[in-house]
């Protein structure tokens, strides 16, 4: 694994930045304080850890409005919120995968979040004169009333209890896949319980 | 000149694997074409953490819109929609599954692996409806006897005569108080269980258990990235004289000879090549009576209420079996033909969708049921019928320029009446155990999404109704065979790809025999 992820870090950058270059006389002898990355033997690739750009960088989000972003993260946080050590879906930045997700989605699956989130604004600032992002738990509990309601196998018709069911499972999902996730549970289990079998692209 | 083959082999899963696997031992020089690639498994699979894939294991969305299957992790493996279209009626969408990899589908199957009975290959001696299969169940039986041990069968032998017993590894596994119970339950109510038979072994494939025979005797060559177009003939005889194939990434153009031609391409793919070839459709009934099981996925979520709380021990929770199908088998039912079959399990937590909560309070009863969760998957038998099948759709053609299958099946009331009697059952037999059923359904999956697809080239001894006669022989070419599940008359609730593999070694040993005799090539 870690070979694989060294090529594919490699992919990033030019070849001759990222290939060791065979070792002149002067590298073979190793001076103290050196990193041991000096030490790697000349004809051997080296084996490089590397990170997700979600633990170094903020996303930027790019499909929602200011307001409907508003109403996600505060949908987010409801949905999933942190539960003692356990990260909640604002822990977990899942405002700003949603927003890269399903601006990637079919435009159906977009409308249904555009058209929902709206919603969500316009009930809030029917009902309670401020945005959804505003709402406090008791205000916001009134609007999400469809998620209440008894599950069947078929799908609501009303649009909002569409959007809401949606939801749920997306913001719940992407929490428990996210890296904050998984390193809280690392911590307290030694089960990589996020870890699965990864089919690279064949030719 | 090229060398001519004895047989050419197109596909290398179940029914390719077999074919190759029987005649290379028997001495026939065999050509074996795939349209995927060869999987090297240590260079082209690893481990990964779901969120280091780019979509935290959503997947690239739109990707794959008909395999409800795929997830990030092994979205290389299925066939890509857009380079290999098809089409349908929207208002019955069909969900084709494939993998185009040397193995074929047997790198993913559940390896579910029952026998089928003289309940489906006589059903028309039984319930009158439809057509008997060329052949019964004795006719099958020996060549069962010896794919099970090939596939490392696991099971229990109880001696029931709609999924007859095999030759098995003996699973004397106990069961869980859970599962003892619901047993229990079903013996009240007169309806059989048993352990889950499966093929075992790490890996239980084509690629690992019928491919490196065939090829250790030197009588195989595999040519993969080869996706075939046409089955050639001879102007002269009629007889196939090869196939037509394109290099899948290249495009560039060639033709293989062989004296006999296997078509093991998968179900539609077989169907798609022989039309597409203008070949074996002298009946009319080339494309016709395409057929598959349904599912209903989680038709009943229980929960075992003394596991709840954190009390899921292994002694109460963990496990699974079977109920093989139960009804019209002696007794008749008023609304519907035939019958299905039950997966169950003991333990998991049932998903929050069930649960009308959110937030804190949604955690605290995903917490409370945490191991607790019973489900059930029905498994129900289609029938077949002439007006559901494939066509060419001349109008659309895949990445290499061969025109397409339009699709047509939908499922009728017959199925609608199975699936409900289904429900109803399962949440007897939950509730009879003492479960709390949290949710129930009867709302089956699109025709297609259990990838147990049949039928389209059936055999039969009619020449007028059937396209292959009952060693998988075209009728109307004599040294062109069909081998894998589109030879279906009628299916069960049983899982196909035992029965594709047991069909496959009966043909492909017929096929060396004619070849011995000089009767083909």
């Amino acid at each position: 694994m870690k070979r694989r992820r060294a090529i594919q870090t490699l992919a990033g950058i030019s070849v001759a930045g990222a290939l060791p270059l065979p070792a002149s006389p002067q590298q073979t002898s190793v001076a103290p304080n050196q990193p041991t990355g000096a030490n790697q033997p000349p004809n051997e690739t080296p084996k490089l850890d590397s990170a997700v750009a979600e633990a170094a960088a903020e996303s930027v989000p790019r499909l929602f409005s200011s307001a409907q972003f508003g109403a996600l993260g505060r949908l987010a946080e409801l949905l999933m919120p942190a539960a003692g050590e356990n990260p909640g879906a604002k822990e977990a930045g899942v405002a700003e995968f949603l927003d890269f997700l399903i601006g990637a989605s079919p435009a159906d699956r977009q409308t249904l979040y555009r058209e929902g989130l709206d919603k969500l604004n316009v009930e809030a600032r029917n009902r309670y004169g401020k945005h959804f992002a505003e709402t406090t738990g008791t205000e916001a509990g009134t609007i999400l009333a469809p998620l209440r309601r008894a599950w069947t196998d078929e799908s609501p018709e009303d649009p909002l209890a569409r959007f809401l069911q949606a939801a749920k499972q997306d913001v719940m999902e992407a929490t428990l896949n996210s890296r904050e996730w998984s390193v809280t549970r690392a911590k307290r289990s030694r089960r990589a319980g996020s870890l699965g079998m990864y089919w690279y692209p064949i030719e | 000149m090229k060398p001519e083959y004895d047989v050419l082999i197109v596909g290398s899963g179940a029914s390719g694997g077999m074919a190759a696997w029987v005649l290379t031992q028997k001495g026939v020089k065999c050509l074996m074409l795939d349209a995927g690639p060869l999987v090297d498994f240590e260079r082209q699979r690893g481990l990964k953490h779901v969120y280091e894939l780019p979509y935290r294991g959503f997947g690239k969305p739109g990707r794959f819109p008909h395999v409800t299957q795929a997830d990030e992790f092994n979205a290389n493996v299925w066939a890509d929609e857009k380079q290999n279209p098809y089409t349908y009626d929207p208002d019955d969408p069909y969900y084709w599954v494939r993998i185009r990899l040397v193995g074929g589908k047997t790198l993913m199957w559940g390896r579910a692996s029952w026998r089928m009975s003289d309940y489906e290959f006589k059903n028309k001696d039984h319930d009158g409806f439809g057509d008997n299969w060329p052949i019964s169940y004795k006719d099958l039986a020996p060549y069962y006897d010896r794919v099970e041990p090939l596939f490392r069968v696991k099971g229990r032998r109880e001696g029931f005569p709609q999924i007859p017993d095999g030759v098995y590894l003996e699973d004397n596994s106990a069961d869980s108080e859970s599962i003892r119970r619901f047993i229990a339950s079903a013996k009240r109510m007169n309806v059989p269980t048993t352990k889950e038979r499966v093929a075992t072994g790490q890996f239980a494939s084509s690629v690992n258990l019928l491919l490196p025979g065939a090829l250790e005797t030197g009588n195989l060559t595999l040519i993969p990235h080869a996706v075939v177009r046409e089955v050639s003939t001879d102007r002269k005889t009629g007889l196939a004289n090869g196939v037509h194939f394109i290099d899948r990434r290249t495009k560039r153009e060639y033709h293989a000879r062989a004296r006999a031609v296997v078509l093991g391409a998968s179900c539609l793919e077989s169907a798609r090549l022989l039309l597409n070839s203008g070949l074996a459709n002298s009946s009319g009934a080339l494309g016709h009576y395409l057929f598959d099981q349904f599912y209903v996925k989680n038709v009943v979520e229980a929960v075992v209420p003394e596991a709840r709380g954190g009390r899921a021990t292994r002694e109460l929770m963990g496990g699974d079996g079977y109920i093989p199908r139960f009804r019209n088998l002696d007794t008749r039912e008023k609304k519907f033909l035939r019958g299905y079959a039950y997966d169950f399990g003991s333990g998991g937590t049932p998903h929050p969708r069930y649960f009308p909560l959110y937030g804190a309070e949604l955690q605290q009863a995903l917490a409370d049921v945490s191991g607790a969760g019973f489900g059930m998957t029905t498994m129900g038998t289609v029938l077949p019928r002439f007006e559901h099948l494939v066509r060419i759709n001349k109008d659309v053609k895949d990445e290499w320029g061969i025109p397409v299958l339009h699709i047509h099946q939908k499922y009728t009331e017959n199925e609608f009446e199975m699936a409900k009697d289904s429900m109803q059952v399962a949440e007897e037999l939950c509730r009879g155990a003492g479960f709390e059923v949290i949710a129930k359904h009867w709302q089956m999956v699109p025709p297609g999404e259990s990838i147990h697809e049949l039928g389209t080239c059936r055999m039969g001894d009619n020449l007028k109704t059937s396209v292959l006669n009952q060693f998988n022989q075209c009728h109307d070419v004599k040294n062109l065979f069909v081998m894998d599940g589109s030879s279906f008359v009628s299916g069960g609730s049983q899982n196909p790809t035992l029965t594709i593999l047991a069909l496959a070694m009966r043909a492909s040993e017929y096929l060396a025999e004619q070849m011995r005799r000089r009767a083909i090539g």
